[in-house]
């Protein structure tokens, strides 16, 4: 076996969205810098918000110097149907008798993005390579991981969500020959939930781009945001607790007579009704730099979301000095914030605006867990550290 | 955070909060009175609602003299000949009333948390309260979380609750006069035919009855649903108009 990482990745690209997606590009241009042999297999359909057609050119490309391989996106599967080469191969098919997936996996399975010319290539050439497979749900990853257990590593994504409680996971997860974890958080919801020894997990973490800095005056004179501002950037439904937060926000205003402002930035249309516009501002999808300048003019970094497997908002809000508010029943961003000191948690309305009255009543200690936040960025997301924690729990098993 | 050394008076904050609530509540005295006559209004009607939410469809039939008495037979007898037909509409309107009634009931907890709120507007801005230093040294912002949070009034999450049961309600509003008939047996196939042979002869009867029960739902849920849009609007935007002008 050779050392040729090879990152596969369903989407990938710089047009592609996603937060997994976006990790796997960004580690995979850090081991290409740090000097590893990387290859990425994808197919060429641009992401998980686009129809299942071709985005990208099929065949090999280099990305930012990484060499990439895409694969036809397959047409869709009926409901349940397996993808035709997984169908031919006798022994995936013993396998998942022997796994025996419920039918609402197989459907769920059939129904995501994936190419068969890709599991072909992985049946065909795993035997020099070392797959790292993100994330763990997809078809690739989960057939991938059937065609080469051997060679297969997985930067899961995981949280605490049905995905996790498959059978086809279970097998996927115990049978994958070493685990990525984004976040100790992650790394204890794997070891825990399949019973996983420390040595299987390794804590790789993902990084950031350190070399961003906002100009927090600047958004806020763009924006005309005159009152203190809470900020979110992502998706903004209820996957995130975007309605939650909205209602927290008014309820607050509400009570204590102090008008805050909540923007939020992410690429999908809110409906906002006329009295949230009151104190809502919805601006619609930020340039990087933008966005940095959003983090560094807000007064407080809010993220109400419970499903992360690392929250790179978070890391983004903090490297620009700028104090969290995250939800306690996410164990990620709650325990980041806890580990870092910095920011504070809410499992409900009171310690929502509780934790509120104290960051805002106390820019001394906001700017103090703004810094703390800062420093556990710098600490912990560098690309090129990342890169190396990736490349020894891959190459020196 | 709970390495936090930068440590702050909780007791100066708290007293703060409690000193800005307890003048607020004091000023807004005559609001909560003047809307506690609405809410005793409102209790009345929901009183009113539960004595006649449910539909009954066997009224007592009666007639005086021997014609009279006759006619009264006829009547019931076709009362029951049609219950197969009848019931289940009066059922759906009585289901449909339950709903309207616990949306109301909703509206009133809302209604209940205005007043609470009003209570709680604080005069001044945060922006001109002092800035909190320093001790207790042990104090840390989660305890001081922990005890701030313990001072809150109880939040209902009412709204959401009344978008929740939106579909539910509008679904229950339709009213069917034609529902499939099921014909498992022999029996059942003969009793198929008969009904659907009175069903076509009293749909002159019944149809309009329906029809008429399905736009008064729907003008029911139309207004259930502006009503809570505008309770909630009216709500924010009379603290935050208020809020805005302490500001200037």
């Amino acid at each position: 076996m050779n050392n040729t990482i090879t990152i596969v990745s369903t989407w990938y690209g710089p047009d592609t969205a996603g937060g997994a997606e976006t990790a796997a590009r960004k580690l995979a241009i850090a081991l290409h810098h740090a000097g590893h042999t990387v290859e990425v297999w994808a197919t060429n359909a641009r992401d998980l918000f686009a129809p299942h057609e071709p985005h990208y050119v099929a065949g090999q490309s280099i990305d930012e110097g990484v060499v990439v391989r895409r694969f036809a996106i397959s047409p869709p599967l009926e409901k349940g149907e397996l993808p035709p080469f997984i169908k031919q191969h006798n022994g995936i098919r013993a396998l998942i008798k022997q796994i025996q997936p419920g039918d609402l996996e197989l459907l769920i399975l059939s129904t995501l993005a994936y190419s068969n010319d890709m599991l072909q290539a992985i049946a065909h050439e795993h035997s020099h390579r070392r797959f790292v497979f993100v994330p763990y749900p997809l078809p690739s990853s989960v057939w991938g991981v059937m065609l080469a257990p051997d060679q297969s590593y997985l930067l899961p994504c995981m949280h605490d969500e049905p995905y996790a409680y498959h059978r086809i996971t279970d097998w996927q997860i115990t049978h994958t020959k070493r685990l990525l974890a984004n976040s100790a958080a992650e790394r204890d919801l794997l070891m825990r939930q399949y019973a996983l020894p420390a040595e299987r997990v390794a804590l790789t973490r993902l990084g950031i781009d350190l070399g961003v800095t906002g100009d927090g005056a600047r958004f806020k004179t763009q924006f005309a945001i005159t009152t203190p501002m809470l900020f979110f950037a992502g998706r903004k439904d209820s996957t995130k607790n975007v309605p939650l937060l909205i209602r927290f926000v008014q309820e607050y205003i509400m009570r204590r007579g102090r008008m805050v402002t909540l923007v939020l930035s992410g690429r999908d249309e809110l409906a906002l009704t006329s009295y949230q516009r009151m104190f809502v501002r919805d601006v619609g999808f930020l340039s990087e730099q933008e966005k940095a300048n959003a983090f560094a003019a807000a007064d407080i970094f809010v993220h109400a979301g419970t499903q992360e497997s690392f929250a790179f908002v978070l890391m983004e809000a903090w490297l620009q000095g700028r104090p969290a508010l995250v939800n306690r029943d996410c164990a990620v961003t709650a325990s980041a914030v806890t580990e870092a000191d910095g920011g504070m948690d809410f499992n409900d309305f009171a310690t929502f605006a509780a934790a509120l009255d104290i960051m805002l009543y106390n820019p001394q200690l906001m700017t103090q867990m703004g810094q703390n936040g800062k420093r556990y960025v710098l600490e912990n997301c560098r690309w090129p550290d990342v890169a190396q924690r990736v490349a020894t729990a891959v190459l020196n098993v | 955070m709970n390495g936090s050394e930068h440590t702050i008076d909780v007791e100066r904050l708290l007293r703060d909060l409690q000193q800005r609530i307890h003048t607020n509540t004091q000023q807004n005295t005559q609001p909560i009175e003047a809307n506690n006559g609405e809410l005793r209004a409102l209790h009345e009607a929901l009183h009113e609602l539960e004595l006649t939410r449910v539909i009954s469809a066997h009224w007592p039939i009666e007639g005086n003299g021997i014609i009279g008495r006759v006619v009264a037979l006829l009547q019931k007898v076709t009362r029951r000949l049609l219950r197969w037909y009848i019931n289940p509409i009066v059922e759906q309107q009585n289901s449909y009333n339950d709903a309207v009634l616990r949306a109301l009931r909703l509206l009133v907890d809302s209604y209940q948390e205005q007043l609470q709120t009003q209570g709680q507007i604080p005069p001044g801005t945060p922006s001109n309260a002092a800035p909190l230093t320093a001790v207790p040294e042990s104090q840390t912002a989660r305890t001081m979380q922990q005890q701030i949070a313990a001072n809150e009034a109880p939040f209902s999450m009412w709204e959401h609750d009344m978008r929740t049961d939106e579909a539910e309600r509008n679904l229950r509003a339709r009213i069917q006069a034609h529902w499939p008939l099921p014909a498992r047996n022999l029996r059942d196939r003969v009793a198929r035919i008969i009904h659907m042979g009175q069903r076509f002869l009293l749909r002159w009867y019944i149809n309009p009855i329906v029809d008429r029960m399905n736009q008064s739902n729907r003008a029911i849920h139309l207004s259930l649903v502006q009503m809570s849009t505008y309770m909630i609007a009216m709500r924010v935007s009379l603290v935050i108009d208020q809020v805005r002008r302490r500001h200037e």
